[in-house]
C-alpha cells in the first residue's frame, strides 16, 4: 500500500531536484554546450556557426596530451587514495575504542570541512623548499638539498589524495564492516595463512567496496582545478586548467568542447567502474570464510596501527601547520614562526568584508542547505520507493554536477542568469548552491532510506498513522544521523564553494571563500590563516554537535554508500 | 535533451525577449514557474530598461529621478578608499543616486563585462570604473567603451598629452610600471635587462605569469631582442627561446594571481619575475619583505588605467557616472588615490608625497620613457599566445 | 451465503479475492468469512498466499479482484490507517526509538485520544500482556518473549475489530513458542478480540484456533474446526500437513451391504466407511499411523493384513514402525513405546485398523 501510494507520488516527489538539476545545471551545461558550434577568431567570439573548435581540439595533439596528462593524473591519485585509503579502512575495522573511532572518523573527513585556501596554504609551508619537511630532511641530514615537492605533480597528487582520501576509505570501510565478525576471526588467523585468508576471502569480498571508492576518487580527481594548479605551479595541464583559460580569454566553443569532453570522460569512467562493479558482484565467493582460530597477530595490528596513526597524522599536518601559522608575528607566512602574534586575529575581526561575507555565506548556506536537503529527501524517497523506470539514468543525471568542473558550472550558469536577468541575486545563489549540494544529500539520503525498516513504517500505518505521521514520527528517527550528515555536507559544500560562485555573485552577496580570495589578492599575511583557525574551530563545534544526533558506526555507513 | 539544446540555440541566436524565452523554457520543463519567479522577486534592480545613449551634454532625461549605478574598483591595498569617499560625497550631493562598488580585479571581471555585452547588451555587469590597460584594449575590440562627454568630464584635458584617447573613450588617470621584481636575499647584483629572464644565474628560479604576455616575458623579451608583437616572425622566435629554456629548466613556475608569485618570492624558491612597481613598493617598503625592484634598461612597460563608462548604461546613469569620473580625476582626489596606492598620475600637476616622488619610476622621464606596448595586438593575441604559450613553453617544463 | 449483504455474524469477509503479482496469482478467489470473536488460523507452506492474505485483511495489498468486507462494510480501498484492524507483525516491527509506553500507545496518541485516557488503556493492556512496570524499558532491554508481548499490547489496545497475527512466534525458541501459545489463547479469550493467525506450523494452528484455513497455491484446501481437519482431511495435501499419514491409492472393488466400501490396494483389501464411490474408480486414502494395530503374526486378528518390518525408529513415548504389506505398499505406524509389544526389523507381522480410519480424499 506504501509502495502504492509512493508510486502514485514519485513523479512528483521527483520534481523540485529535478527542477533543480535540469533548470539550473543541464540548462546552463546546454547553453554552454551550444557555444561549441560557434566561432573564435582572432580574440573574438562570433555567432558564426562552425565546428572549427571541435576541429582543433580532435586534431591538435596537444589537446590529446592534455586529455592523457588529466586521466594520469587521475588515476595516481585514484591509485594512491587506495594504496593509503584501504590499510586505514582496515586498521578502523580493528579499532576498539568508540571515541577513538569517531575521533579517526573527522580526523579523516576533516580535509572536506576546511576550505580549499586553508588546505592549499597548509601544503605550502609544509612541503616548500624551506617548509617543515625539507628542513627537517636537512636537519637529520637524509638529503643534502630540498627535494621539490611543490611545484610538480608531486604536490599535486599528496594535496588531491589528502582532500579525496575520504571518499576512498569509508566506501572501503563500509564494505568491511558488514563482515565485521568474520573479518575478526579471519585476522586472528596467523602468518601465511592470515595473508591468504586476507586475499582470497576478504579482499575479494570487499572489492565492491574498492571500486565504488574508486569510482567517486577519479570523477573528482579529474574536474579538480584550483589545487592542480596552486600545487602544480601552473604546470600540470590538465583539461580543467585547460577550460578555466578558455574562459577568461572568453573562447567559449573551445572551453565548451573541453567540458562536453570531461563530461564524456567522467561517464565512460563511471560506466567502466560500473562494469567492474557489476562483474565483481559475479565473482565474489559464496558462503562465509572459515578462517582458523588462532592467537591475534600481533605483528600485522601493530602495523595497521602505524599505518593508521601515519594516515591520520598525514590528514592533520597541514591544517595544524595552517593554526600555527595563524599566530605568526611575521607578516610573511614563514616557518617556523617569527614571534608570537594575536594581530591577524584581531584583523580579522575588524574587517567588515569578513563579517559581510560571513553573514552572506551564512545566509546562503542555510537556505540552499534547506532547498537541497528538501529535494534530496523527496527524490531519495521517489527513487527508492516509487519503482521508477530509470532509476540509474535518473541517479546519473542527478549526479551529472559532481564530474563537471566547477569553473565550467560557474561560467554556464553565468551565462543563464545573465540571459534570464537575474545574476547576482541572492536567490540564484541559493539555487545554485542548492543544485551544486544536491547530489551529496540526494546520495547520503537515499542511503539512509535503503537502511530504513520498512515494516516500521507499516507497523504505523497499521497502527492508524496517515502517511505523513509515520514519516515524520518513524521514518525521520530512522534517518536522522542521514539527515544530519546530509544537512552538514550541502552547508559545508556552499559555505566553501568558490570557483563557479566567482562568477556569480554581486558585490551586496559576495560569500566569505570569495571575500578570501579578494583579500588574497591585496594582502598575502597570515589573517587567512587566522580566519582559516577561527573557520576550523567553528566546524569542530559545528560536528561535534551535530555528532550527538550521529553515532560513528552509522557515519561511517552513510558516508560510504554512494 | 537534445531538443532542449536545440531551442536554446534557437533562442541564442535570435535573441529573443526575456518573455519568450521564460516561456519556452517553462514549456521545455528547464525551469519549474516558481523557481523563476523566486528568481525575479529577488532582483537586485541595479539595471535598467535600455535606450540609445545621448551624447552632447546637459541633464540627460531621468537623471534627477533615482538612479543606480555600479562602480568597478579594483580590490587591492588601500584601492577602495578614495572611491568610497567620493562616492559618499557624491551621493550626499545627489541623493537619488544609489551606488553600488563592485570590486575586483579587470581579469576576473572583464570575461563578465564581455558576456553581459554580448547577451543582455542593455544591462551591463558594472555602469563604470576601473579599467587596465589590457582590458582597455580589449574592450576596444569588443565595443564595450562609451564616449566621456568633455562636459561632463572637463578633466579630460588635463591628461598628459601622450596617454589621451581618441573620441574621449575613457580617460587614463595614472600607470603603474611592469619591471623586474627579484629577491634580494639570494639576488645580490640586481638584474639590469628583460632579458636577464634568460641569464643562466635564474635557472630554476623563474616565475613566469601566465594568461597575461605582457607579463609573460613573449612580449618584453620580442622588445628586447629588437622585435615587435605585431611582427609574428619576431613572436615566433621568442616562443621558440622560451620553449627551449623551458627544457633546460629555467622557469620554476608558472602563476595567475599576486599571491602565486608572492609567497615563493618570499620563500626564496623563485627569485625572479616581471610585476607591477606599485605592489613590489608596497611588499618591500611597507611590508619589509625581501623584494626588489628594477627599471630594466630596455624601459618598464607603461601599464595605463583608465577610468570607463560601459556601453549600456542608461544616460541618466552614463550622465552620473560622468560626474563621478570627473571627481576622481580631480586634482585633489587623484593626487591622494596616487598617493594611497602608490600609482603614477598620467595628468598635469598632481601633487605627490616627497617619498613617492622621489622613486625612480615617478619621475618624468621614466614615465614619459616607459615602453608603450601594442596593445590591440596583444589584446587580440592573448587568447592565441595562451594557447601556443601552454603548449609550446608549460608543456616542456621539466 | 447471500451475495449482496456480507453475513453479520461475520467480522472479516473475503469474497473471491484474488491478488496477482505480475504472473503469479499469490491469492487465487479465495472466500472466507471470520466470525466475530473466534481464534482463526490461516495454516499452510511457505508459498501458499497466507501472509499475502492477511496483508489484504490489514490493507497492505489490494485485491486485484473480488471483494473484502470488514464489518460488513467494503473495505478495498481503505487504507490500512483507516482500518479498524491491527497486526502483529513477524519481525515485531517494534519503534527502537520509543520505550515499551510510546510503543503501546502510538497508536491511540495518532487518533488523538486524550492522554488520560490513553494512560488509562496503556496500563490495562500491560496488565493483560503481563508487562505492568515495564513501561519505561527500551526495546533492546526486553528478552524476546517481553518484545512479543509489547507488539500485542501495541496492537491490542486500539481495540481492533480483528486483531491479524503474522506468525509472531516464528523467531522464538521452541519452549517459548509453546508458552507464548497458551498465554496468546488465554489473552485471546479475556479480551474477546476476534484473532486471525498466519502460521505454517500445523501444531500451532491446531492447538490454538477455533477454525482453521488450510491454504496451497492461494486457494483454501479446506476449512473447519481443527478435530475435523486431522481425522477427515479432504484432500492429499491437507492430510500431509497435518499431521503424519499413509496416503495409498486404492481401487474400489466393491460396496459391502452397510454402504461401506471395499478397497483394494496393491491386493490388499479392506474396507471404508462413508465412501460415496462407484466400484472400479481409482482413489486414495489417508491412514494415521495411530489408526493402526500392530500385532505379531500369530496373533493375527481375521481382518489383519500380514507384513514384515522393515524399519523401526524409537521416538520417545511412540514407536514407529514401517511395515511391507504388499509389493509397493509400506504403511508406517506408529504405537504407544511402553504400552504396546516391541518388534524389531523382520519380524512378521499384523497390521488392523477400522473401516472409520481410512479416510477417503477427494483426490
Amino acid at each position: 500500500m506504501l509502495a502504492f501510494i509512493a508510486r502514485r507520488r514519485a513523479p512528483l516527489q521527483l520534481l523540485p531536484a529535478f527542477a533543480l538539476t535540469a533548470g539550473v545545471f543541464a540548462a546552463a551545461m546546454l547553453l554552454l554546450f551550444s557555444y561549441s558550434a560557434f566561432t573564435f577568431r582572432g580574440g573574438q567570439l562570433t555567432e558564426e556557426v562552425s565546428f572549427l573548435a571541435w576541429q582543433k581540439f580532435f586534431t591538435d595533439p596537444f589537446y590529446f596530451g592534455v586529455v592523457t596528462k588529466t586521466l594520469q593524473l587521475a588515476l595516481e591519485v585514484t591509485a594512491a587514495a587506495l594504496l593509503i585509503g584501504y590499510p586505514t579502512a582496515y586498521a578502523l575495522t580493528k579499532v576498539r575504542s568508540a571515541k577513538f573511532l569517531v575521533a579517526a572518523y573527522i580526523i579523516i573527513f576533516s580535509p572536506l570541512l576546511v576550505s580549499l585556501v586553508v588546505r592549499v596554504y597548509g601544503w605550502l609551508l609544509l612541503l616548500s623548499d624551506n617548509g617543515v619537511i625539507n628542513q627537517a630532511l636537512l636537519a637529520i641530514g637524509v638529503i643534502a638539498a630540498p627535494i621539490r615537492l611543490i611545484y610538480n605533480e608531486t604536490g599535486v597528487v599528496i594535496a588531491l589524495v589528502h582532500i579525496l582520501l575520504p571518499f576512498m576509505v569509508f566506501p572501503i570501510l563500509s564494505v568491511l564492516l558488514q563482515f565485521d565478525h568474520a573479518l575478526r576471526e579471519a585476522a586472528s588467523d596467523l602468518g601465511a595463512n592470515r595473508l591468504q585468508t586476507f586475499l582470497r576471502v576478504v579482499l575479494p569480498m570487499s572489492l565492491p567496496g574498492v571500486v565504488a571508492g574508486c569510482q567517486i576518487v577519479f570523477t573528482l580527481a579529474i574536474s579538480a582545478f584550483v589545487t592542480p594548479e596552486l600545487l602544480g605551479g601552473g604546470k600540470v595541464q590538465v583539461l580543467s586548467r585547460a577550460i578555466w583559460f578558455n574562459v577568461v580569454d572568453v573562447n567559449w566553443p573551445l572551453a565548451a568542447v573541453e567540458a562536453i569532453v570531461l563530461l564524456a570522460l567522467a561517464l565512460a569512467a563511471l560506466a567502466l567502474f560500473d562494469l567492474a562493479a557489476r562483474s565483481l558482484r559475479a565473482m565474489r565467493p559464496t558462503g562465509s570464510p572459515r578462517p582458523r582460530r588462532d592467537s591475534p597477530g600481533g605483528f600485522i595490528d601493530a602495523f595497521l596501527r602505524i599505518v593508521l596513526f601515519a594516515v591520520l597524522a598525514f590528514v592533520l599536518s597541514p591544517l595544524v601547520f595552517v593554526v600555527i601559522n595563524s599566530f605568526n608575528g611575521s607578516a610573511f607566512n614563514s616557518f617556523p614562526p617569527q614571534g608570537f602574534s594575536m594581530q591577524w586575529y584581531q584583523f580579522v575581526l575588524g574587517y567588515a568584508q569578513f563579517r559581510e561575507g560571513m553573514v552572506n555565506s551564512l545566509i546562503i548556506a542555510s537556505a540552499s542547505t534547506l532547498v537541497a536537503v528538501a529535494a534530496g529527501m523527496l527524490a531519495a524517497l521517489a527513487l527508492t520507493r516509487g519503482g521508477i523506470r530509470g532509476r540509474g539514468i535518473l541517479n546519473a543525471f542527478f549526479l551529472s554536477p559532481l564530474v563537471m568542473p566547477r569553473v565550467a558550472i560557474g561560467i554556464a550558469v553565468f551565462i543563464l542568469l545573465i540571459r534570464l536577468r537575474v545574476l547576482g541575486t541572492t536567490g540564484s545563489l541559493v539555487l545554485v548552491h542548492a543544485m551544486l549540494s544536491l547530489p551529496f544529500a540526494l546520495v547520503l539520503l537515499t542511503a539512509s532510506l535503503v537502511n530504513v525498516n520498512r515494516t516500521l513504517e507499516e507497523a504505523s500505518m497499521d497502527l492508524g498513522a496517515g502517511p505523513l505521521r509515520t514519516f515524520w514520527s518513524v521514518t525521520l528517527p530512522q534517518i536522522r544521523a542521514g539527515l544530519v550528515v546530509a544537512a552538514v555536507f550541502a552547508f559545508i559544500t556552499s559555505f566553501d564553494e568558490t570557483e563557479a560562485s566567482i562568477f556569480l555573485v554581486r558585490p551586496s552577496n559576495t560569500t566569505l571563500p570569495i571575500q578570501m580570495f579578494l583579500y588574497l589578492e591585496q594582502y598575502q599575511n597570515p589573517t587567512l590563516a587566522a580566519l582559516s583557525t577561527l573557520l576550523i574551530a567553528a566546524t569542530i563545534i559545528l560536528v561535534v554537535v551535530a555528532l550527538r544526533f550521529v553515532r560513528g558506526a552509522e557515519l561511517a555507513r552513510l558516508v560510504a554508500r554512494r | 535533451m537534445a531538443d532542449q539544446g536545440k531551442s536554446l540555440e534557437r533562442i541564442y541566436q535570435r535573441g529573443v525577449s526575456r518573455r519568450e524565452f521564460l516561456r519556452r523554457s517553462a514549456a521545455l520543463g528547464i525551469s519549474s514557474a516558481a523557481a523563476l519567479s523566486f528568481l525575479a522577486a529577488c532582483d537586485p534592480g541595479g539595471t535598467s530598461v535600455a535606450s540609445p545613449s545621448t551624447v552632447g551634454g546637459g541633464k540627460p532625461a531621468g537623471a534627477d529621478g533615482p538612479v543606480k549605478l555600479s562602480f568597478f574598483v579594483y580590490v587591492g591595498a588601500n584601492q577602495g578608499v578614495v572611491p568610497r569617499e567620493v562616492v559618499a560625497e557624491y551621493t550626499k550631493a545627489n541623493p537619488n543616486v544609489t551606488i553600488e562598488l563592485y570590486e575586483g580585479t579587470n581579469a576576473e571581471t572583464y570575461p563578465k563585462m564581455v558576456a553581459a555585452r554580448k547577451t543582455t547588451p542593455d544591462q551591463p555587469i558594472v555602469n563604470f570604473g576601473f579599467v587596465n590597460a589590457d582590458a582597455n584594449a580589449k574592450g576596444d575590440v569588443d565595443d564595450l567603451w562609451e564616449s566621456l562627454d568633455p562636459a561632463n568630464v572637463p578633466t579630460l584635458s588635463n591628461v598628459l598629452d601622450n596617454f589621451k584617447r581618441k573620441d574621449n573613450k575613457g580617460i587614463a588617470w595614472g600607470m603603474v610600471g611592469i619591471g623586474l621584481m627579484y629577491n634580494t636575499d639570494n639576488v645580490k647584483a640586481a638584474p639590469t635587462s628583460w632579458l636577464d629572464f634568460w641569464d643562466p644565474r635564474f635557472k630554476g628560479r623563474l616565475a613566469l605569469s601566465n594568461g597575461n604576455h605582457y607579463l609573460s616575458g613573449l612580449v618584453t623579451t620580442t622588445r628586447a631582442n629588437g622585435g615587435k608583437e605585431s611582427d609574428p616572425a619576431a613572436i615566433d622566435k621568442t616562443i621558440k627561446l622560451m620553449s627551449d629554456k623551458a627544457k633546460e629548466g629555467q622557469i620554476r613556475l608558472f602563476f595567475l594571481s599576486n599571491d602565486q608569485v608572492k609567497q615563493p618570492m618570499i620563500r626564496g624558491e623563485v627569485w625572479l619575475s616581471g610585476w607591477f612597481n606599485s605592489s613590489v613598493d608596497i611588499w618591500a617598503n611597507q611590508e619589509k619583505g625581501p623584494f626588489g625592484y628594477a627599471a630594466p634598461k630596455e624601459g618598464q612597460i607603461a601599464f595605463t588605467l583608465y577610468h570607463h563608462v560601459v556601453k549600456g548604461s542608461t544616460p541618466a546613469q552614463k550622465y552620473h557616472a560622468e560626474k563621478i569620473i570627473n571627481m576622481m580625476n580631480d586634482k585633489k582626489w587623484l593626487s591622494r588615490y596616487c598617493n594611497l596606492t602608490h600609482s603614477i598620475p598620467v595628468a598635469k600637476d598632481i601633487e605627490l608625497d616627497k617619498a613617492l616622488a622621489d622613486q625612480e619610476a615617478f619621475k618624468t622621464k621614466n614615465i614619459e620613457g616607459a615602453i608603450q606596448l601594442d596593445w590591440p595586438t596583444i589584446a587580440s593575441k592573448n587568447a592565441e599566445w595562451n594557447e601556443r604559450f601552454n603548449k609550446e613553453v608549460v608543456a616542456f617544463v621539466k | 451465503m447471500s451475495a449482496d449483504a456480507a453475513r453479520a455474524s461475520d467480522v472479516i469477509e473475503l469474497r473471491e479475492v484474488t491478488r496477482s503479482f505480475g504472473d503469479v496469482v499469490a491469492v487465487d478467489h479465495v472466500s472466507l468469512g471470520i466470525r466475530q470473536g473466534e481464534f482463526f488460523a490461516l495454516l499452510g507452506p511457505s508459498g501458499c498466499g497466507k501472509t499475502t492474505t492477511l496483508r489484504i485483511m490489514a490493507g497492505f495489498e489490494r485485491p486485484s479482484g473480488g471483494d473484502i468486507y470488514l464489518r460488513g462494510r467494503r473495505v478495498n480501498d481503505v487504507p490500512p490507517y483507516r482500518r479498524e484492524t491491527n497486526l502483529v507483525f513477524q519481525q515485531l516491527a517494534l519503534f527502537p526509538h520509543m520505550d515499551v509506553y510510546d510503543n503501546v500507545a502510538f497508536g491511540l496518541r495518532v487518533k488523538r485520544r486524550p492522554a488520560a485516557d490513553i494512560a488509562g488503556s496503556v496500563r490495562r493492556v500491560l496488565q493483560l500482556v503481563d508487562l505492568a512496570g515495564y513501561e519505561r524499558r527500551r526495546m533492546h532491554e526486553l528478552s524476546g518473549g517481553q518484545q512479543q508481548r509489547v507488539a500485542i499490547a501495541r496492537a491490542l489496545v486500539n481495540e481492533p475489530a480483528v486483531l491479524l497475527l503474522d506468525e509472531p512466534l516464528g523467531a522464538l525458541d521452541l519452549k517459548l513458542r509453546l508458552q507464548m501459545q497458551r498465554e496468546l489463547k488465554a489473552m485471546q479469550r479475556r479480551s474477546g478480540t476476534t484473532f486471525v493467525y498466519v502460521t505454517h506450523d500445523q501444531g500451532e494452528a491446531l492447538a490454538m484456533a477455533d477454525r482453521v484455513a488450510v491454504m496451497q497455491l492461494g486457494k483454501i484446501a479446506q476449512l473447519g474446526a481443527p478435530e475435523h481437519i486431522y481425522s477427515r482431511p479432504a484432500t492429499r495435501f491437507v492430510a500431509h500437513f497435518i499431521g503424519d499419514t499413509n496416503i495409498i491409492p486404492v481401487t474400489v472393488r466393491d460396496r459391502g451391504a452397510d454402504g461401506a466400501a471395499i478397497l483394494d490396494a496393491n491386493g490388499v483389501r479392506f474396507a471404508a466407511t462413508d465412501a460415496d464411490m462407484r466400484p472400479g474408480e481409482m482413489r486414495h486414502i489417508s491412514l494415521r499411523p495411530e489408526k493402526i494395530r500392530i500385532a505379531a503374526a500369530h496373533a493375527a486378528r481375521p481382518d489383519g493384513h500380514g507384513g514384515t518390518v522393515t524399519d523401526v525408529t524409537f521416538l520417545g513415548p511412540l514407536t514407529r514402525y514401517e511395515v511391507s504389506v504388499a509389493e509397493g505398499l509400506r504403511l508406517v505406524v506408529q504405537t504407544q513405546t511402553d504400552s504396546e509389544e516391541h518388534f524389531r526389523k523382520d519380524d512378521r507381522v499384523s497390521l488392523s485398523w477400522p473401516p472409520s480410519a481410512a479416510v477417503v480424499l477427494k483426490d
